[in-house]
């Protein structure tokens, strides 16, 4: 008997061992990855900061929201839209933020402001891409970090059943946040994200997030004063009308879901679609009237407002080319200029005004096109054959008649430019590569002629043969 | 379901408690857990149509097995009411054509719901009866090569009284459609699996060990490794042509080698890991291929389910065909002995190899992926005999260790070559690349430079991250000590509590520095859905 309660005790002490290390080993798994994480993950980052400032202001009233990605971010500018519409607006919008986020967003305004009126922007790239999932990881961990324990739980079980993830490996994304978001990895960056954590409170952080920028009260806006430039961005980039670029149903779901949940709970939820560089727009042909049209009837029959500020007709706004920072964000003055006008078509809206008259219609998108009646940019496409590399240049303008002549320039190795053809109207270069081998830097120049040097625009070519 | 992803590891670990407490609770049928995970893993990850091409699979194999033992029964008793042979011999004739009919209609039925997914678009397009090679829209269900084989192998099997055929349906079902193997195999034999449903199994922390190791190793290959390589196998494979220099495709070749070893491995160690938490032990589909000493080594060593099966269902049955018989006899006249019992068996192996490589697509470049690796195995069987005597008269010792590792170094740039035409999709290109070895090796201006034009990222290392080199070179010792007979795992198992703890982290930290690739450039395996 006592033989047995020796060998059952001792069973027992092996069990207990075992648990011990297992539960050491999680311990010592979970320390290393918040290690790594106080270490590596930028401190007070864009999402961070957000949440923080939306969190300083829990007890204000706050009657509007920008929600959504960077582009409603960067083209909606919350000072300027309470300053023209009287409003009490937060910018709780995020690098990124897929589209079931965004819901998310909306539902915590609702839920902890009663909010009344809500913006998002959708970019015509969102509806036809998949979700970026970093957005969704930093949003919810920033998200997590300023909230009860309760809704921690639910916000992270809700990410890690999230169905655009759940069955991807981005669904794993959340366990190690400072492996797709991190400082440098060298010494200095890492040494300095950690003394920022050590000397600053989230609040101090958050506060000195985009600094000057018409302080913290309303959350983030546009910080950004460069101006985009088209030359060397459309260079390889064909203007492709002819392609497909079929709307993701599941974000159109998400759109429908977000204006259902805004009209049930009595919230105006305008969906603007985001500024394009009017190039763009160009290179997509039909393809942008039509998605468009679809976002339209899905938005307005779920009880949204459906805005396109690119389609508006001339004479009322049009988008100068000074108002972007990349193809698809405005920049500070641009943002300015964007919100200035929504706040117009809002009011009008609200005062049951017939906009139609307003925009271009998508049914005859051939009119929009027809105003890019200028030289916009230029680009190339190139074929190897017979030991020739063929170049043919294009140029993106709306209108087919434009003549435009073409200049073709080699650049060598320290930068010396040498003429291989003048300029002609020919758009074509064959370039004899004499069934050598060797690395080609092509720069091709277009002008209107006789306009003198303000119409050229250029693009550059790398081709290895 | 992609096999990383938290719906996975949910789903694997509510399999494996239900199956353990059935064990418990129910053991005589744990199995039925397994079958009810399968099902769910077939609606979840396929549809209900992958559900549905599953069922039309295993229907009529199950059904087919029993007939021909029907058959067989019959045939006895007809052979046992006469005692003369001749009409013993007609009775055994009858019933072998019926068996053997019945064996063609229940090959067709799965063989054919394959070819038409995998090749039906294809071939309409080569006749110029479709717009391109995907314009029908053709969807692949999930894992249908896999089932597909596993129920042949097993209707095969039956029909050459190997082994009795299964009584239970259910159970033969669990077998066709077993989820660690579903995705991307080891094509499993019957004979090894059901035997091990039948058992009951009880949690084993020793066993449930190596399998969370098994899988940890695999997610390394294929995170650490794989993943980490695609993006710049890609952009130096889609340029291979005859603009590119031979270097540089050779090095993208060699990536591709390790992208391709760290992705199919590591898949199949995770599927088999997850096996093992079930105490089920599949098929061995990997044996350090890259330590082989011949083509026909590596061919047993990679990728070695479906080498036993291409062995077991094509390349015996084709090796006593009459045909083969009468060439074998007509070249032993006409070419002497050796040539003989040899050269039957050198065109049969081009025969697997060519659909080796049509079972991977039904593009040229495949085709002549197949051929090469069928040529290069025939014509060293033919050679033999010459090398033999080379090795004599040059007093080589092909036992000795400097002849050994020449030959691996030999047999993997064989295999390399090989893979030219597997990742270089036109098959002019393949040949031009490795023209360009001899014709234009170098860049004038750097291989560096040129891989930095190209996109490749880690142009500076040769497209190589430092991270995903540190990886290659553990993953390289642990099958240099595996080759060695040590059983890696066990090794870490013996070590204290301690020393395993920092190999784990080491082991996860390197994982999840590498797993932004994985998300970014997702984790499909590169058998997925084949």
């Amino acid at each position: 008997m006592a033989v047995r309660d020796t060998r059952n005790h001792s069973k027992q002490s092996v069990l207990a061992l075992r648990f011990l290390k297992v539960v050491g080993a999680i311990t010592l798994f979970i320390v290393t990855d918040v290690a790594l994480t106080l270490c590596l993950e930028p401190f007070g980052d864009h999402a961070e900061s957000t949440w923080t400032r939306y969190r300083m202001r829990a007890s204000d009233n706050i009657d509007s929201a920008i929600i959504g990605t960077s582009v409603s971010l960067e083209s909606l500018d919350p000072w300027t839209l309470d300053e023209q519409l009287g409003s009490s607006t937060f910018n709780l919008s995020f690098y990124g933020l897929p589209l079931s986020y965004t819901y998310d967003s909306l539902e915590t305004l609702i839920r902890e402001h009663h909010i009344s009126r809500a913006y998002v922007c959708i970019s015509f790239d969102q509806l036809t891409q998949a979700d970026y999932v970093n957005s969704a990881v930093t949003y919810t961990q920033a998200k997590i970090m300023t909230e009860p324990f309760a809704d921690q739980i639910r916000d992270t079980f809700n990410f890690f059943t999230d169905p655009s993830f759940a069955s991807t490996p981005s669904s794993l994304a959340l366990l190690f946040p400072w492996a797709i978001d991190s400082v440098d990895l060298n010494h200095t960056a890492i040494i300095n994200n950690v003394k920022e954590r050590l000397t600053y409170n989230m609040q101090e952080k958050a506060i000195q997030y985009y600094p000057g920028i018409n302080g913290v009260s309303k959350g983030m806006s546009n910080p950004f004063s460069g101006v985009f430039s088209p030359e060397d961005n459309y260079a390889n980039w064909p203007v492709s009308p002819e392609s497909d670029f079929p709307i993701i149903q599941s974000h159109l779901d998400s759109v429908a879901n977000l204006c259902k949940l805004a009209s049930s709970n009595g919230v105006r939820l305008y969906v603007l679609v985001g500024p394009m560089y009017p190039i763009d727009i160009l290179r997509l042909g039909n393809n942008y009237s039509h998605n468009m049209t679809v976002l339209r009837e899905t938005v307005t029959s779920s009880g949204g407002v459906f805005l396109d500020i690119n389609a508006l007709k001339s004479d009322y706004f049009h988008f100068n080319e000074n108002d972007f920072y990349d193809s698809q964000h405005l920049n500070r003055d641009g943002a300015i200029r964007f919100s200035t006008v929504v706040s117009d078509l809002v009011q009008r809206v609200e005062s049951s005004e017939d906009l139609s008259g307003y925009f271009y219609s998508y049914d005859r998108w051939a009119e929009w096109t027809s105003t890019i009646d200028y030289l916009a940019t230029i680009g190339v496409q190139t074929s190897l054959s017979d030991g020739y590399i063929s170049y043919a240049a294009y140029p993106y303008t709306g209108d087919d008649s434009l003549v435009v002549e073409y200049q073709f320039l080699q650049v060598l190795p320290d930068n010396t430019q040498v003429e291989l053809r003048p300029y002609s109207n020919d758009p074509t270069y064959d370039y004899d590569t004499n069934h050598n081998h060797g690395c080609l830097h092509l720069l091709i120049r277009g002008r209107i002629p006789g306009s003198g040097d303000s119409s050229i625009h250029y693009c550059t070519n790398t081709f290895l043969y | 379901m992609e096999i990383i992803s938290s719906e996975f590891i949910l789903f694997v670990c509510g399999v494996v408690a239900a199956y353990h407490l059935t064990g418990y609770v129910c053991p005589k049928y744990q199995w039925l857990s397994v079958l009810a995970a399968n099902i769910l893993f077939c609606l979840i990850a396929g549809g209900t149509y992958t559900l549905l091409y599953v069922l039309l699979c295993a229907i009529p194999t199950w059904l087919a097995s029993h007939l021909f033992a029907k058959i067989d029964d019959k045939s006895k008793r007809a052979r046992k009411e006469t005692n003369n042979r001749i009409q013993r011999k007609a009775i055994k004739k009858i019933y072998s054509r019926k068996k053997r009919s019945i064996l063609i209609v229940s090959l067709i039925i799965p063989m054919s719901i394959l070819v038409y997914h995998k090749y039906w678009n294809t071939l309409l397009f080569n006749f110029g009866m479709a717009e391109s090679p995907t314009s029908l829209n053709i969807l692949l269900p999930l894992g249908i090569s896999f089932y597909t084989f596993q129920s042949l192998s097993y209707l095969i099997d039956t029909y050459n009284n190997k082994y009795a055929p299964e009584p239970n349906f259910l159970l033969y079902l669990t077998f066709v459609c077993y989820f660690p193997s579903f995705i991307q195999g080891p094509i499993n034999h019957y004979d090894i699996i059901v035997p091990q449903f039948s058992n009951t199994h009880y949690a084993n922390i020793n066993e449930m060990q190596r399998g969370l190791l098994r899988i940890g190793l695999g997610l390394f290959k294929k995170i650490a490794i794989a993943n980490m390589l695609a993006s710049n196998v890609s952009a130096i494979t889609s340029n291979a042509g005859q603009t590119m220099p031979g270097l540089a495709a050779a090095l993208g070749v060699v990536l591709y080698s390790l992208q391709m070893y760290g992705d199919f491995s590591g898949g199949i160690d995770v599927v088999e890991g997850v096996s093992e938490l079930l105490g089920v032990k599949m098929q061995q589909n990997f044996k350090q291929p890259y330590l082989s000493t011949s083509l026909s080594d590596f061919w047993r060593r990679w990728h070695m389910s479906l080498g036993v099966f291409m062995r077991d269902y094509v390349f015996y049955p084709l090796a006593v065909t009459k045909a083969f018989q009468h060439f074998g006899k007509w070249s032993s006249v006409h070419l002497g002995k050796y040539a003989g019992r040899t050269l039957p068996a050198c065109i049969a192996n081009i025969i697997v190899f060519l659909l080796v490589g049509l079972w991977h697509g039904a593009e040229w470049h495949y085709v002549a992926w197949g051929l090469y690796n069928g040529l290069i195995v025939a014509l060293a069987d033919l050679c033999q005999p010459f090398f033999s005597r080379m090795n004599g008269v040059l007093k080589i010792n092909p036992q000795g260790r400097p002849h050994h590792i020449i030959a691996i170094i030999r047999t993997f740039i064989i295999v390399n070559i090989g893979r030219y035409f597997d990742c270089i999709v036109d098959v002019g290109n393949a040949l031009s690349s490795l023209a360009n070895i001899a014709i234009y090796p170098y860049p004038s201006f750097g291989l560096r430079t040129y891989l930095s034009i190209l996109g490749v990222s880690d142009a500076r290392s040769y497209g190589m991250p430092v991270i995903t080199f540190i990886a290659i070179c553990i993953l390289f010792v642990i099958d240099l000590a595996e080759e060695q007979h040590i059983d890696v795992r066990c090794w870490i198992l013996s070590k204290r509590f301690i020393i395993r703890l920092i190999i784990y982290m080491f082991f996860i930290i390197i994982i999840a520095f590498t797993f932004s690739t994985t998300i970014s450039g997702g984790a499909s395996f590169m058998y997925a859905n084949f």
